[in-house]
């Protein structure tokens, strides 16, 4: 899961095992050090939405923090944590990069247009 | 073989089936035309309605519904396919969706229009809202 909201500086500890990037602990999100020493950087994603869902959220986008790099898999969990009363939903929502449906281990780039393509009813 | 995609605003302009032939280089050798349209009802859901408002993701929706025609098309062993929907606000009794599939003979219209139109509303992100009295 990458929707945590940052590092508290009496829980830092130091991981030997590289890059990826955090684990969970109780109340406490933590990131791990990369081997340089440094903390991976966080993007904001906007995810456009459109239809019964754009209604009931009341809103045309979805704003999503994650640690880079990310894939629409890490997509779709910051969006279920960030409305858990959806979360099944949201977890396996089809995602389109760039106007083309993305598979779950797609990386997505803060530049990049995302789009939640659910409950669609066209003709 | 040939693929025409519209995506315009307002209700669809009523056609003769006449003039919805695609002019697709092997024409002659269509022996069959299916059309289907889509008319707005007056209601959703047993409540009445005054019109229905489409929203497109564009350029997505267009992209998609071409590549869903090429696709039939070349599995049903189709000559051409002419697709035609509405965005915005289509009054009931309107046309908002046409779908016109000409072939050879008239099993692999029949069958591809189903199958189209299944697809469309699974995968063409294309959202219709109704607009009640």
């Amino acid at each position: 899961m990458t929707q945590s909201t940052g590092i508290r500086t009496g829980d830092r500890r130091h991981f030997s095992d590289g890059l990826h990037s955090h684990s969970h602990n109780a109340n406490t999100v933590l990131h791990k050090e990369k081997d340089n020493g440094c903390y991976p950087l966080r993007m904001t994603i906007r995810v456009l939405i459109f239809g019964s869902l754009a209604r009931e959220l009341s809103c045309k986008e979805i704003t999503i923090d994650v640690t880079a790099p990310a894939t629409v898999r890490d997509l779709n969990q910051a969006l279920a944590a960030k409305h858990p009363s959806k979360a099944a939903f949201f977890q396996s929502a089809r995602l389109a990069v760039n106007h083309a449906f993305a598979k779950p281990d797609a990386p997505v780039q803060s530049t990049d247009e995302v789009a939640l393509i659910e409950l669609v009813g066209g003709g | 073989m040939s693929v025409l995609v519209f995506i315009s605003h307002g209700a669809l302009a009523n056609k003769h089936f006449s003039n919805v032939l695609n002019p697709a280089p092997d024409i002659q050798q269509v022996g069959a035309t299916v059309v289907f349209e889509g008319i707005v009802r007056t209601d959703e859901a047993g409540r009445a309605i005054r019109a229905l408002a489409y929203e497109a993701y564009e350029p997505m929706a267009s992209n998609s519904l071409a590549e869903l025609a090429r696709d039939i098309l070349s599995k049903h062993g189709l000559i051409a396919i002419t697709v035609e929907h509405s965005r915005g606000e289509v009054a009931v009794g309107q046309r908002s969706f046409r779908l016109a599939i000409e072939s050879a003979h008239r099993k692999e219209a029949l069958a591809a229009m189903d199958e189209f139109i299944d697809r469309m509303k699974r995968d063409v992100p294309i959202w219709k809202t109704a607009i009640y009295i």
